[in-house]
């Protein structure tokens, strides 16, 4: 990777400016961003006793592959002190992708409970659901990510001052410790309410990690799910 | 306990498990096969998955 990163390079000593500042600072606050959004639906999860949906974690897998397309710029920002066009593209690219994917999950979710007088999955937060909120802030991110792509080719190859301690550094490295502590914290809470199964039952509503070891034995509010490979 | 330690499974919790995985190989700066191939098995579990929990079609019946 560090013979590829010099070969694209260029020779001369990179030239400074803000225009690559910005774009390094918005990839530290998207992922910051949905990591906060993760955080949120944690936060609900423990806080306020709401067990995620099947649809609820694939919005948040997609909000997470859409901040590791980020971590690329990020990551090679600290590591080399600028960022090619090459890179940009792919670290956006991966994010364009996630975030797509993550609008459609969100919406088939939305289109569940569109019809007037749908009660909805959880409680809302400013008047709207949380997948609600997802597909909005997914499709804004498709636009943030269009217009970052725009102007990449004003951006890349300028130098970005994370070599040394600084602001610069110590963002990118948060952003990164950041999504990582919520990855964990997310792989924990999914362990938990999955168990010893394959997948999720239709409406979780219960930590079945507990009852397969028979810690907690009440019954399921909507059925166990379903062992092995079959469709719960 | 119904199950055993060694029946360990779950496919939401491999995929968290992959996503946190790959995080780790970025940060410590692994080759960019390693982590872009990671990435892209991971969407392809993500979409599997959501195609497997999403039963009846892709949209639901509503009239567009």
């Amino acid at each position: 990777m560090t013979a590829t990163m010099h070969s694209l390079l260029p020779e001369a000593p990179l030239e400074g400016g803000l225009l690559g500042r910005v774009q390094y600072w918005f990839a530290c606050c998207f992922v910051v961003g949905w990591t906060g959004v993760v955080c949120v639906g944690l936060i609900r999860q423990f806080w306020l006793g709401e067990v995620p949906c099947q649809l609820c974690l694939v919005q948040r897998m997609f909000m997470v592959l859409a901040a590791l397309g980020a971590c690329h710029v990020i990551r090679t920002a600290l590591t080399y002190g600028a960022v090619t066009g090459r890179d940009y593209m792919t670290g956006w690219g991966l994010a364009l992708v996630a975030a797509t994917g993550g609008s459609f999950a969100s919406w088939r979710q939305t289109a569940l409970h569109i019809l007037p007088g749908a009660k909805g999955q959880g409680a809302e937060v400013l008047g709207l659901h949380l997948y609600v909120w997802a597909w909005i802030l997914f499709q804004l991110s498709v636009a943030a990510i269009g217009v970052v792509l725009a102007f990449a080719h004003a951006t890349a190859d300028r130098a970005i001052p994370t070599s040394g301690p600084g602001p610069y550094r110590a963002v990118g490295l948060f952003a990164l410790w950041f999504l990582g502590a919520a990855v964990a914290l997310s792989l924990a809470a999914v362990f938990l309410e999955q168990g010893f199964h394959w997948f999720l039952p239709d409406d979780p509503g219960r930590y079945e990690f507990f009852h397969d070891l028979g810690v907690l034995d009440r019954p399921a509010a909507s059925g166990a799910p379903t062992p092995g490979p079959g469709r719960s | 306990m119904s199950l055993p330690l060694g029946t360990v499974r779950g496919m939401d919790t491999l995929i968290f498990g992959g996503l946190l995985a790959t995080l780790i190989a970025m940060y410590r700066e692994s080759s960019r096969t390693v982590v872009l191939a990671a990435w892209w098995v991971l969407l392809l579990a993500v979409v599997l998955l959501t195609a497997h929990y999403v039963t009846g079609g892709p949209a639901p019946t509503l009239s567009y």
